[in-house]
Order: structure tokens, then C-alpha cells, then sequence
């Protein structure tokens, strides 16, 4: 008998076959490399974004808000939509909607796993490595819960057909995300025997959760955040011992030149540009040195190619190139794309009205007929909300070859040895996502003081103000921190979008090269009546989401009827 | 099994009855489905460390396990004859078949906020039914002419009865005729694998007048700014909208109800002439050879002079305008062609000259000349009618010509010697 039940528990051995040549989640992460590469995997989800950033929220905010128009040519109705809050083409947004939960769900397999690897170097290692899960986690769904309210929580990588949660519920997760990240990573910055540059730190999960918890508050007209126990609460004293501690421990500090955070002051550009020529500018980044400023940004590198990943390359910087059709002298020192986001007008005129003197509105916006005397209007003869107005901070930027008449498509083709590549995938430097003013400006807007707002008035050589106002401070993020993603979430959670919004009627652009005005009869109502009708400028849910759960999603208010739909500017 | 039984009788040479029932399984998928694999790809990559030269390899799930997944089942059960007649001249063969192929081993799309790939599951069952009849007459006039005549026919009738999700619809992907175009063909209960999923069309609106009409009758309209040269997308359910839910319908079915198979055969002194032909009938083929994005300069084949450009010049093929169209993005039956035809696959003729030379060294010397797919009788328009591509995520689907190069008219000669 015992002879016969051995054979038989032998048997069964034999017939379980045991992976020797892929890993799979039996047995990975187990190993600090195994770990490492969980981490990078749900980095990876940026550039993931970046290889399709017309879909993307950051791309989406910056055409809907007040300060730029959707642009691009009469095929690019895509970029138009987003300005108008309209919609075009079917699952218009399906492919955002998707990266960023193949981001969520890689954050959830860290935090499911990391736990379980060895080999950390110490506890604190472990610990910086869940942090940075947990604040990736809460990015994505910040970014999913700005663009579409009501979306389906999944917190567990083994997901479930969910009913969309509340945004009480979202944000409360977001906000108990950060919360969590904050106090798993220690107090310590990149540098050697620590993580490398690129990996987020405890401050800046301390910075986003500050703009989380005014957004949430703002917008939805609470005082404090619920986290997902039922019972914690988040407040505003909370949030300002936060940022306390971020603007005096985190080490981050303010670029003394504000010029210098652009790509346009780097050393191989900025000699032959007349704005910059002579007056003894650095860029912080050049030649990958740190910028002391930047909290959270997006990394690039020489990999970008048709057969990795075009998101290796700073798309954004791409799409919201000059619109092309004309020679790279034309346009020097801005490189090309496709002529997204044009900076409107009221954004201009606005800010010298308020701030006469501000260095920082030509150090952020072109003035194209002073500056680009040579300028063909009209891009590929089919640019669309042309105006005379470009975006100077992220733009694509070209250097003269050592000819000293052709150009580089790119400066990184140059400063990084990168000649080989289409211009599609030489835009190389950082992405900004949150930087040390940003931070500055949300601890006066918390503590409704002047100090965080004088700093950096301060760098922007202008005088300080006296007292705090809710009106100076809005200006002042509109100024310092134009085109970096923060003022369309601005203008909604101060309640003022709709009257921002309709500055931009009837500002004067060019329709394929003609003068024209910003009006246009497609418009579903115009900017105010959508952002209404979208309760707050929400955008849809792609419908193949919708059907594919069989009726548990439901589609936002405002779209899925006619009315909503952008067939195209004339 | 088999059951046998011959018989003989005058009229009739030969006569065998066949039953049998069968089971076969397939585990064609990667392996270690029911876990779930872990990928590194050079897609997956993160630059840490301000360095543009090195990347930190990433790692993460690329599906999700499932841990039930198990073996497909196909249950086929056969009954038929083979009878021979006529001093065995006519051979007869008739099958009547029913197979079953159950928990078919598929990748059914998920909702994306799970993250990450699908995992195969056992999907659903699809059935086949039919019957085969071959026949063949092999006779000979005087003693040196012969000749032979063979043809099988099937008819196949394919349908799912099944699917293992709430909603019974494994669903297309898009963008497969041209980019932004919608989903074009679907599995669902009760429907032939992969048959094509679309609007119904009822023409071109060939002036304001036809347009005004069409909305006063009550139906609806797709384009929010509909213009003379658009498609009338037929308003199925008639209540004044178009909508994929209500009005999408069964548009075709890519898969024939019957194939045929003939070759003939003649001999006389030392000539032969072999023809092989085959066809396929009762399918349709869904063909687009453009990209829907127009611009000002394009290629285009001589089919877009049948695009309306004017009252009266085209009720089948809408307006050309720059930039997208709901006309062209929303899939229909404009589309859509029968895709029945008869190939002509080979034409041989040969002389042998053993027969004029019996002396010679060789026990054949056979010269020939060979015409494959000479020609094909149909009335597709495209280049092939024998398409088998259904879109290339889904092995299921078939039926689309997007250009693919036709099978080549070849011209051979050839010697046999065999010593």
C-alpha cells in the first residue's frame, strides 16, 4: 500500500512543470534588481504617455485652458476638440484611459510585492521603493480623476469590473496615496548611495500632495479630505505642515535667473539667439547637469526610435513645436512640430496689463512678429488658431550647425551626440512636472501670507507685495507657471474658468495664413456653455470602456450627444 | 469508430457506410498561461540618473493569469457513403458532418482599467456543419483516349453558440480597414465567426433635396452636417438616430457556404492535359486599398472615379474630403462585395515522347507546360478573391483585403525523365 501511494504522489510531481526560461509572478520580484525593475516599470508608464501625448492630460489641459488655443492643422481636429471641449472620433481618449491604468496596475503590483523581495540594502531602501509606488499611484489617478471625475478605483492587481467611484472616494485615496508615500520615504535626496536623479523624494510627494488637496477642496467646495478608513481626515493645517517642511528642509531652491530653466539658454543655442546672446546665461540643464529646482520630472534619453518607443522622446515638446512648412533659420531658435497649443492672445495682453514690467512674460512667450522677423504664417498652408504668440518655455529648440547657416532639427542632436534621428524623437530634455516655485506659491495660497509669493516675485526681480490677496496669487501662478500644466486645474478649482474661458472669443489668429478670429460656429455652444455642460470641463469616458463593461461605466454628463460633437473649424 | 459494410449489386460496384464520432483536443497557446508572465521588453525601460545614454530595465505583468484555463475540445461526428457504380466509372463519397469545438481557446478583450494584457480563456463553442459530396467519372474512349472528371463540393455552415461573457460578443478591434475606422467584425452567439459588423447603407444623398426627404421619412442621420455625396446610413430601428448599439448590423459573412473543388483529366497517345480548378461561393470580402485620411495629393486605385462628385455621377461611393470622414471611419456595407469565384489553379499539357521513341533510355520523357492560376472567374473587384487576413489580431477573423498581393499568374515549363 505505502509502495503504491508513493508512486502515485510521485506521478504528480512529474507532471508539474516548473518555468526555466521566463520569469512570472511566482517567482518575481524576489531579488533587489527584481525589485529595482518594478519601480522602473511603473516610471516607464510616463514615457508610456509620452509616445501618444495628444490624448494625455497634460496635453488636454493645456489646450482647454485660457492661456492657449488648440492650433494644429485642419486634420488635427483632435487638438481643436480639446480647446473646445468638444469631441471627435469615437473612444476619443481610449488610449490615455488605458496607459495610465497599465500605470496603476504596475504601481499596485509594487505595492502588492515589494514587500516580499530581499536583499534591500536597508530598511529605508524598502521604504523609498514603496513611496515612490505609492506616489506613482496617486499621480495616475490624479491625472484620470482631473480629466474624467468619475472613474473606477482599482487598487489590487487583481482588477474587477468596479462602478466608478465618487470623487470623495478618489481623491480620498489619492490624497491617503501621498499621505502614505510622505511618511514611508525618509528625508534624503538623490545623490550618491541613495536613489538616482529621477526618482521622486518624500518632498515631492509633500509638493502633490498640496496640489492634490487644493484641487479636491477647491473644486469640490470641501475644507478637508476623508482618506479610505472613513474616519481620517486630512486638513488644511495638515497640508501646511507639509509644505512647511517642503520649502524649508526639502533642499529644492529657486533658479536665480528664471531664463536660465528654459532649453533656450543652452549652451549651444544661446549665442546665436538675440535674446539671449550676451547677457552670461546658464541653462540649468545642459549637459545633464541637476536643476536644483525641478521636483518631479519626466526623463528622456537616446533610446527614442520607431522600434522601441517614440516615448523615450519628449513628445509634448514635439506637438507643440512652430507648426513646419519653412527652413529651421526661419524659425531659430524654436524648433518644429505640429503647431499645437498656440498661446492666446488674452494671455498676452492680460499679463502686460497686470504686470508691466514682469521679465518672465518674454522669457515665457514669443512674440513672433518681433522676434521671428522671417516667419511664414500657415505652417503646411493648413495651420488652424494660428497666433502670434508661441510658447517659448517647452518648446523644441534648434541650434546652428558649425556651418553657422543650417540648423539642427534639435540642440540634442548637438549637446548629446544624438545626429542620427528624425526630429520626431531628438526633443531629449526633461519634462517638468512640479517645480520648487510651484511650491512657494501653494504655501502662501494655504497660509494666505506673502512669503512663499515674494520669493518668487523676488527672482522675477519684481517688488513685493504687502499683503496677501486670492487675486495676486492667482495672477502670480498664471505668470510664473504658464504652460506647465497647473492652469487649467487652476482655473477650475478657484470657480473661475467659465469667465476665463470666453477671453478667448474672437481673439484675433490666422486660418491657414489669412487673419481671422477665434470663433467658429462648431463650437457646441462655445467655451463656457461646454465647460457647463461638462459640469466643470470633465472630459468622456471612451465608449469602448463603456460597452466592454456591459453597462457598469456610464458616461460623463455633456457628451455622447451631437451637440458635442467637433466636425471641424469651418 | 467506424461501422462498414459493403454490398454488391449489379448496378452498383461498391457501396460502404461510414459512421464514426471523434475527439481531438488543442493547447496551442504559450505556455504558463495560468500564471501570469513577466516581461522586460525594450518598451518598458526608465532613465534614471540625468544619464540619456542608460535606461534602467523594467519588469512588470504583461497579462493577467488565469489560473482555469484549460484544454479545447472538438467533437466532430461523420456520417457517409462511398458507393462506386457503372463497372466502379462513377465514384460516389457523401459525408455529413457535425463538429464541435468547445471551450475554444481565445483572448477575449478586457476592460483596460485592469492594466494590463488578457489572458486566454476557454471562450466559448462554435459548431460546423455540413456535408461533402465527391464525385469522379474516369473512362476511356477506344484504347488510347481516357479521361476524368472529378469534383468534390462542400457546404459549410459555421456558427458560434457560445460565448463565455455576459454580454455574448467577443468584440473586433478597430482601426483594421484603415486607421480610426471603427470595429468591423465580431464573434457572437448565434452568427458566423468573424462575420462583419456594420451599418447598412441605402445609397448617396445625391442633393440637399434627397437629404431634407430622408430626415422628413424619420430616419436618422450619422453626420452632424450631412451634404450632398454623403452615405444614407439606414436608420434600422427607424427612430430618427443613428446609433452603433440599434443600428449596426450583420453586413456579411467572410466564410463561403460552398467551396468546389474540380480537376480534369485527359489522356490520348502521349499527350495529357490536367485542369485544377477551385472556387469558393456564398462569402464576402470587406476591401479597402486606401487610407481614409485625404490630403491633396494622394494615390489612389481607378475606384475612386466611382466616388460621387456631383448629382448623379455615383450612388456607391460617397464624396472625398480633406481630413476624416464619418462616411468612411464608420464601417458599412459600401464596403462590403461578394467575393465568389472559380480559380483556375492549374493547366498542365504534356506529350511523353517514350511514345515516339519506345527505344529510348528513359522510361519517360515527359515535356509539359504549366499555367498556374491562369485565370479567375468572379465579379470581386479587388485583385484576389482568395483572402484569408482578417485584420491579424484576431486569427479568428478573415476576410479582409487591404491589399495584399494577389497569388501570381506563373507560366512553367518542365521536363520529367525518370531513368
Amino acid at each position: 500500500m505505502a509502495a503504491t501511494a508513493v508512486l502515485f504522489t510521485g506521478c504528480e510531481n512529474f507532471l508539474d512543470t516548473q518555468n526555466l526560461t521566463e520569469k512570472d509572478t511566482s517567482n518575481y520580484p524576489q531579488t533587489l534588481t527584481d525589485a529595482e525593475q518594478v519601480v522602473a516599470g511603473v516610471y516607464n508608464n510616463l514615457n508610456t504617455v509620452c509616445a501618444n501625448p495628444q490624448y494625455s492630460f497634460l496635453y488636454a489641459a493645456e489646450l482647454a485652458s485660457d492661456d492657449r488655443l488648440g492650433g494644429g492643422g485642419e486634420n488635427d481636429k483632435l487638438m481643436q476638440a480639446e480647446d473646445l471641449m468638444m469631441n471627435y472620433s469615437s473612444s476619443m481618449l481610449e488610449q490615455f484611459w488605458s496607459d495610465r491604468y497599465a500605470g496603476i496596475f504596475r504601481a499596485n503590483t509594487a505595492i502588492e510585492t515589494l514587500g516580499n523581495c530581499s536583499g534591500y540594502e536597508s530598511d529605508d531602501q524598502k521604504k523609498q521603493m514603496i513611496g515612490e509606488a505609492y506616489f506613482l499611484r496617486a499621480f495616475y489617478y490624479y491625472e484620470l480623476a482631473s480629466f474624467f471625475e468619475n472613474v473606477p478605483l482599482i487598487t489590487s492587481s487583481s482588477p474587477e469590473n468596479k462602478t466608478q467611484a465618487t470623487p470623495d472616494q478618489t481623491w480620498g485615496q489619492i490624497i491617503s496615496d501621498l499621505k502614505t508615500a510622505i511618511e514611508l520615504m525618509p528625508a534624503k535626496k538623490f545623490g550618491s548611495n541613495w536613489v538616482e536623479a529621477g526618482h521622486v523624494d518624500k518632498w515631492t510627494a509633500e509638493a502633490m500632495l498640496g496640489r492634490a488637496f487644493l484641487f479636491y477642496t477647491g473644486f469640490y467646495q470641501k475644507s478637508d479630505a476623508t482618506l479610505p478608513d472613513g474616519t481620517t481626515k486630512v486638513t488644511n493645517d495638515n497640508v501646511i505642515s507639509y509644505i512647511d517642511d517642503c520649502v524649508n528642509n526639502s533642499g529644492y531652491s529657486l533658479v536665480p535667473d528664471f531664463r536660465n530653466l528654459w532649453a533656450y539658454t543652452n549652451r549651444c543655442t544661446k549665442e546665436n539667439y538675440s535674446y539671449t546672446k550676451g547677457k552670461g546665461l546658464k541653462w540649468v540643464e545642459d549637459d545633464n547637469a541637476v536643476n536644483p529646482e525641478s521636483m518631479f520630472a519626466i526623463k528622456f534619453s537616446k533610446f527614442a526610435s520607431w522600434s522601441t518607443t517614440i516615448g523615450y522622446s519628449n513628445g509634448y515638446a514635439l506637438h507643440m513645436g512652430i507648426r513646419g512648412g519653412q527652413t529651421l533659420s526661419k524659425t531659430f531658435p524654436f524648433g518644429q512640430g505640429w503647431g499645437a497649443g498656440p498661446v492666446a492672445p488674452n494671455l498676452w495682453k492680460d499679463w502686460a496689463a497686470a504686470e508691466p514690467n514682469d521679465m518672465r512674460r518674454e522669457a515665457s512667450i514669443c512674440y513672433i512678429p518681433n522676434e521671428l522677423p522671417n516667419y511664414t504664417k500657415g505652417g503646411w498652408t493648413d495651420f488652424v488658431q494660428e497666433t502670434d504668440y508661441f510658447a517659448k518655455k517647452t518648446a523644441p529648440i534648434s541650434s546652428y550647425k558649425s556651418d553657422g547657416t543650417t540648423c539642427w532639427e534639435t540642440f540634442e542632436q548637438d549637446m548629446y551626440d544624438y545626429s542620427t534621428v528624425n526630429f520626431q524623437l531628438s526633443n531629449i530634455h526633461d519634462l517638468v512636472l512640479i517645480r520648487f516655485a510651484d511650491v512657494l506659491l501653494m504655501q502662501s495660497e494655504l497660509k494666505k501670507d506673502v512669503s512663499g509669493i515674494n520669493k518668487v516675485r523676488a527672482r522675477a526681480g519684481l517688488p513685493a507685495i504687502a499683503g496677501y490677496s486670492d487675486n495676486a496669487l492667482r495672477n502670480e501662478r498664471r505668470w510664473e507657471l504658464c504652460f506647465e500644466g497647473t492652469r487649467w486645474n487652476d482655473i477650475r478649482r478657484w470657480h473661475i474658468a467659465e469667465t476665463a474661458l470666453v477671453e478667448q472669443d474672437n481673439q484675433p489668429t490666422y486660418y491657414k495664413g489669412v487673419a481671422d478670429k477665434n470663433a467658429t460656429t462648431h463650437n457646441g455652444g462655445g467655451y463656457a456653455a461646454r465647460y457647463k455642460a461638462t459640469n466643470g470641463g470633465f472630459f468622456p469616458i471612451p465608449e469602448k470602456e463603456i460597452s466592454l463593461s456591459n453597462g457598469v461605466l456610464k458616461q460623463n454628463s455633456g457628451w455622447g450627444t451631437s451637440d458635442a460633437e467637433y466636425s471641424g473649424w469651418k | 469508430m467506424k461501422v462498414l459494410w459493403n454490398q454488391h449489386e449489379n448496378w452498383m460496384d461498391f457501396l460502404k457506410l461510414r459512421a464514426s464520432w471523434g475527439q481531438n483536443g488543442n493547447c496551442n497557446i504559450s505556455n504558463f498561461q495560468y500564471l501570469a508572465t513577466v516581461s522586460f521588453d525594450n518598451t518598458a525601460a526608465y532613465s534614471f540618473g540625468n544619464n540619456k545614454d542608460s535606461q534602467t530595465t523594467g519588469g512588470y505583468a504583461n497579462i493577467l493569469p488565469n489560473p482555469n484555463v484549460k484544454w479545447e475540445t472538438s467533437e466532430q461526428l461523420d456520417l457517409g457513403l462511398d458507393a462506386r457504380f457503372l463497372n466502379s466509372r462513377l465514384n460516389v463519397a457523401f459525408d455529413w458532418y457535425n463538429k464541435k469545438t468547445k471551450n475554444w481557446l481565445v483572448k477575449a478583450p478586457q476592460l483596460a482599467s485592469y492594466g494590463t494584457g488578457a489572458p486566454y480563456i476557454n471562450g466559448g463553442d462554435v459548431v460546423n456543419k455540413g456535408f461533402e459530396l465527391a464525385l469522379g467519372w474516369n473512362d476511356h474512349i477506344g484504347k488510347d483516349f481516357t479521361y476524368g472528371v472529378n469534383t468534390n463540393l462542400a457546404y459549410n455552415k459555421n456558427k458560434v453558440t457560445r460565448i463565455a461573457n455576459s454580454e455574448g460578443i467577443i468584440h473586433g478591434v478597430e482601426n483594421v480597414l484603415s486607421q480610426g475606422t471603427t470595429e468591423m467584425y465580431r464573434a457572437q452567439v448565434g452568427k458566423p465567426i468573424g462575420y462583419f459588423y456594420g451599418y447598412k447603407t441605402a445609397g448617396i444623398f445625391q442633393n440637399q433635396a434627397d437629404i431634407d426627404a430622408w430626415r422628413k421619412a424619420g430616419n436618422g442621420i450619422l453626420q452632424s452636417n450631412p451634404q450632398p455625396g454623403d452615405v444614407k446610413f439606414v436608420d434600422l430601428n427607424h427612430d430618427g438616430k443613428i446609433t452603433s448599439d440599434e443600428d449596426k448590423t450583420d453586413i456579411g459573412n467572410p466564410h463561403p457556404d460552398f467551396t468546389l473543388g474540380l480537376g480534369l483529366s485527359f489522356a490520348y497517345k502521349g499527350f495529357d492535359l490536367n485542369i485544377a480548378a477551385h472556387g469558393a461561393f456564398g462569402q464576402q470580402i470587406a476591401k479597402s486599398y486606401r487610407k481614409f485620411v485625404d490630403g491633396r495629393h494622394e494615390n489612389y486605385t481607378t475606384d475612386v472615379y466611382e466616388r460621387w462628385h456631383g448629382e448623379g455621377t455615383s450612388n456607391k461611393m460617397p464624396r472625398l474630403t480633406a481630413g476624416s470622414n464619418a462616411n468612411y471611419q464608420n464601417i458599412s456595407d459600401i464596403y462590403i462585395e461578394n467575393g465568389d469565384y472559380l480559380k483556375v489553379q492549374n493547366i498542365t499539357f504534356g506529350y511523353d515522347f517514350k511514345k515516339l521513341f519506345p527505344k529510348m533510355c528513359f522510361s519517360q520523357a515527359r515535356l509539359f507546360v504549366t499555367a498556374e492560376n491562369l485565370f479567375t472567374i468572379t465579379s470581386y473587384s479587388g485583385m484576389d478573391p482568395e483572402i484569408g487576413y482578417g485584420g491579424g489580431t484576431h486569427t479568428w477573423a478573415s476576410g479582409i483585403d487591404i491589399g495584399f498581393y494577389p497569388s501570381p499568374r506563373t507560366y512553367l515549363v518542365g521536363v520529367n525523365l525518370k531513368f
